[in-house]
């Protein structure tokens, strides 16, 4: 009995940061009201228009976590994008090409959101995003929960500003 | 190149480990030195410049876009161009929080002022968008303001670019000397990786040597087996014994290497043999072992090769003759060994025995023959000198062999030979000595018989008299009870007696002597003989020279018949010596007889006879008389004797039937056949015989008849004893009643007194001759006359 009370003592720092770990873990928050359309997404049957209200519906998961820019790190929620192209028809494809607000775009294959939990982040801290910041959707990688994610490969994927999901087709 | 292979050279010289450790470290520091030129070429990539460039034109792209929104927006203040505005700073926000690390920080000169600037400009728009209302002219100032600040990003962007260029082709040079560097390093490992290379072909090559070498090593150990084994089976093949002998330097003997023979000869295994020599030497017959143990002595001492001859006995009990061979070494430790071989020479022994034994030894008896007596004879006379001994030397003849021989045939004459012998060697010790010299003669040695005369000649005496009874025996020729006796003469000798012919002269004398005493008998040789032998050397040149020179004369004895008429005469030779004037024929005729002188004495006595016949012929008064001359035994053999007598008379013309010759009757001892032959020839030519001594010898009467004689002779002895002697009267009387039943006048010799002459004429002897009716003369002499 004492054991347990002793790592129930020296397991509490971790369950306070249960909801910002390195792991995306799901969490319940009010789900936001707007529904202006924020992303499209390209099928091969057409095109599924998503906003904000209707990504976070598709669950809210949170992760902390450091990025490759200084000052950038922090928490963030969304739904997870296997999630999201799962609902839009998407899950099957080979990769999705990610395109930004910006012109900004970049292919993220089918490996990285079967392997990792990669997140469509809708908020920081709890807060939606304002184009300043990145927002409204930015591409989260859970980069501190492995090693390998730190790789600068994976720096161009971190895609925010994103406008639109389209399926490719090797 | 040539420097490299030198110092490859060198490294292949030096000890394996050594050169192993230095490739090693070498090849050690060379990955190390590879390992830290990669490091270098990765953190040598130019990552940060090209992010940082990239960054400067994403955030030189914002601006513009931002600066083209300030511009359509501040020509047309449309919500649409504001929003797009507005779009175009929240990227340029973005951007320049995203971007600010990309500038700051010194990293090129005017940077930080410009990210400030930037900042500000960033700011200052914000600000009048935020303002309400955006005009036209509120934002005019920012059109410039943008353009301005993009203006200098733009500046700054070539700046980056420029310099990052630079970065690139320093480390592009950098990139190079690595990749020449590392060149170096890859052809150095590679060239000690052929270092190493050469290193292995090179250990390999010396473990192929060393198997080489341990082949060849095999194959030597092979090759030396083999020949050991060849050798060995060489050796134990090879007849007889082949050895290694040593004579260690404390005396004692080992043979450390034998060949197989060697227990077949001497019964001792090799290995015994290596442990003690003198089982071997022991195998020896005794009285070989000192002589061979001798031999090695010498040998040893003399480093001479020893040879030797000795027997051994067997294991399986057969005594063989050895010849053994071997040459000695000396060796360091004073020891000697020698290497040789023996083998088994019995074979040749007995042959050499056999040929000994033909050379030594008469075939017929297995005597000793004249040569082995000879030997034993000069080596008795050496030891009897050192031992002051006397020994004694006799010769035996055996009397009536040859008639044996002439008469039973050579079988019966050699079976004699072989028993008589026989029995010689059973008279006499072991030590003594039997020889046959040939024919029937033998000779007897007998040895050490005393120190002194006295003693020695009685033993010799005795040992002749033992033979005498042994030889007298009855011998069984095939069945056929045959008698024999022998004539022994026995001289004693000692060391003074230097010559062997001398002894064996000597014994023949004494041995003649007792012939001339009857035979069967023996005797002595003593001084008074010796000087009578030296006196008749003297005598006999004396005669040869007399012969030459004519020493030598003819007297006559008349002969007279019943009524004293003379009949004729006997020549008597007579000598005229030089110095000692007149010598009797008793003296020298038997020394003419020895010598063979008596051959041509008794031609000239024929041929003067001849002559004296032929002049009486020439006178009334004396043309009837015959003249006797005495022919002796050797002449009338001569083989020409006939011939001689044929040309003699032609020569002289003397009248055949005049001439009588006088034969003894020992002349009909041998070849009678032969005899009667000549006789009966000469008889022809009208020569007439008389047969002189009769009575004295063996005649056979048989043969008395057959011969051819018309006379005779009573020997003197008969006649001068014919009246005291009642056995001589009737010798006498029965030769006279012969002579006249054979038809054979008889004559007396010897007459000397008038009362002999009476008897015999009683008794029917009708002629004479003696000292009665005249002394042999000169010349002729009847009734005063002289006839010369």
């Amino acid at each position: 009995m004492l054991v347990f009370v002793l790592l129930a003592i020296l397991l509490l720092p971790v369950w306070a940061a249960a909801g910002a770990g390195p792991v995306p873990v799901r969490v319940d928050l009010p789900l936001s009201k707007d529904d202006r359309s924020v992303l499209v997404v390209q099928t091969g049957a057409g095109e599924h228009s998503f906003s904000l209200a209707q990504l976070e519906a598709l669950g809210l998961y949170r992760v902390s976590t450091s990025t490759f820019w200084p000052g950038d790190e922090g928490v963030f929620e969304g739904p997870l994008l296997a999630d999201v192209l799962k609902a839009a028809g998407l899950d099957d494809v080979a990769e999705v090409r990610v395109s930004a607000l910006d012109g900004f775009t970049q292919q993220i294959a089918r490996e990285d959101w079967t392997r990792w939990p990669v997140m469509l982040a809708t908020r920081k801290k709890g807060q939606p995003m304002t184009t300043r910041n990145k927002g409204p959707i930015r591409i989260v990688y859970p980069r501190d929960m492995d090693p390998q994610l730190a790789d600068a490969r994976y720096r161009l994927r971190w895609v925010w500003l994103v406008k639109q999901i389209e399926g490719v087709s090797r | 190149m040539s420097t490299l292979i030198t110092i490859l050279r060198r490294l292949l010289r030096l000890p394996f480990h050594v050169a192993s450790a230095i490739v090693l470290l070498v090849a050690v520091a060379g990955i190390h030195q590879l390992w830290d030129n990669v490091s270098r070429i990765e953190s040598a990539l130019p990552l940060d410049s090209l992010y940082r460039e990239r960054d400067l034109s994403a955030m030189l792209q914002d601006l513009s876009r931002l600066e083209k929104a300030v511009a359509l927006a501040q020509i047309q203040p449309s919500p649409a161009n504001l929003e797009a505005l507005h779009f175009a700073l929240d990227v340029a926000f973005l951007r320049h929080a995203d971007k600010v690390a990309a500038y700051r920080g010194g990293i090129i000169a005017g940077s930080d002022v410009f990210a400030t600037d930037l900042e500000k400009a960033l700011n200052q728009l914000d600000m009048t968008l935020q303002a309400r209302p955006v005009t036209r002219a509120t934002l005019a100032p920012h059109v410039a303001r943008i353009e301005e600040v993009r203006q200098r990003l733009k500046v700054l962007s070539d700046a980056v670019f420029q310099r990052s260029m630079e970065q690139a082709s320093a480390q592009r040079s950098e990139l190079r000397s690595l990749q020449s560097s590392t060149s170096a390093m890859i052809f150095l490992l590679g060239a000690f990786g052929l270092g190493l290379v050469a290193l292995l072909l090179r250990q390999q090559s010396i473990i192929r040597a060393l198997e080489c070498r341990d082949r060849e090593l095999q194959d030597s150990e092979r090759a030396e087996r083999e020949l050991r084994e060849r050798q060995e089976r060489i050796a134990d093949n090879v007849p007889g014994v082949i050895f290694q002998l040593r004579l260690e330097a404390d005396g004692k003997l080992v043979f450390p290497y034998t060949s197989k023979g060697l227990a077949k000869f001497f019964g001792v295994t090799p290995e015994a043999a290596a442990e003690d020599g003198s089982r071997v030497l022991d195998a020896l017959i005794a009285e070989d072992r000192g002589r061979v143990r001798r031999a090695l002595q010498r040998s040893a001492e003399s480093l001479q090769p020893w040879t030797s001859e000795c027997r051994v006995q067997r294991p399986d009990g057969r005594i063989v003759w050895l010849s053994s061979f071997a040459t000695p070494q000396r060796k360091p430790d004073g020891a000697v060994l020698w290497h040789g071989h023996c083998h088994d020479i019995t074979r040749y022994k007995a042959a050499e025995e056999e040929i000994r034994n033909l050379a030594f030894f008469d075939p017929l008896t297995g005597l000793p023959n004249r040569r082995l007596l000879t030997d034993r004879l000069s080596h008795a006379l050496a030891t009897h000198g050192r031992n002051r001994q006397h020994g004694a030397l006799l010769f035996i003849d055996l009397d009536n062999f040859k008639t044996l021989n002439d008469t039973q045939g050579h079988q019966y004459g050699d079976q004699l030979l072989c028993q008589v012998a026989a029995r010689l060697s059973a008279c006499v010790r072991e030590a003594d000595t039997v020889a046959r010299l040939g024919g029937d003669e033998f000779v007897v040695m007998l040895e050490e018989l005393g120190t002194d005369v006295a003693s020695a000649l009685p033993r010799a005496e005795t040992a002749g008299e033992k033979i005498l009874a042994a030889l007298n025996g009855a011998y069984l020729l095939n069945g056929q009870e045959v008698h024999s006796t022998p004539s022994i003469g026995i001289t004693l000798f000692d060391a003074r007696d230097s010559r062997v012919d001398e002894l064996l002269k000597r014994a023949d004398l004494a041995m003649y002597e007792a012939k001339e005493a009857g035979r069967n008998t023996l005797r002595f040789f003593d001084p008074v003989m010796q000087a009578t032998v030296e006196a008749s050397s003297a005598l006999e040149s004396d005669l040869r020279r007399s012969l030459r020179e004519g020493g030598f004369a003819l007297h006559y004895q008349p002969q007279l018949d019943r009524d004293g008429n003379p009949t004729g005469a006997e020549a008597l030779v007579r000598w005229l010596h030089p110095e000692k004037g007149m010598i009797s024929p008793a003296d020298f005729i038997p020394l003419a007889e020895r010598t063979g002188l008596i051959v041509p004495l008794g031609n000239w006595v024929l041929e003067a006879a001849c002559r004296q016949l032929a002049a009486w012929q020439q006178d009334a008064h004396t043309a009837s008389l015959s003249l006797a001359v005495n022919v002796s035994v050797r002449q009338f053999r001569h083989p020409d004797f006939v011939e001689e007598v044929e040309g003699v008379i032609r020569r002289t013309g003397a009248n055949p039937a005049r001439l009588k010759l006088e034969l003894t009757e020992s002349l009909l001892l041998d070849d009678v056949e032969e005899i009667i032959s000549k006789m009966t020839r000469l008889r022809q030519l009208g020569v007439c015989f008389s047969l002189d001594d009769f009575g004295t010898g063996y005649s056979s009467l048989a043969y008395l008849k057959r011969l051819p004689i018309d006379q005779l002779k009573i020997d003197r002895s008969f006649v001068r004893d014919v009246l005291t002697d009642p056995n001589d009267a009737v010798i006498a009387r029965t030769i006279i009643a012969l002579g006249h039943s054979l038809g054979l006048n008889v004559l007396a010799e010897g007459v000397e007194t008038e009362a002999q002459h009476r008897f015999l004429l009683e008794h029917g002897c009708h002629h004479f001759q003696g000292f009665l009716f005249g002394r042999p003369r000169p010349v002729w002499r009847e009734a005063g006359v002289v006839v010369v």
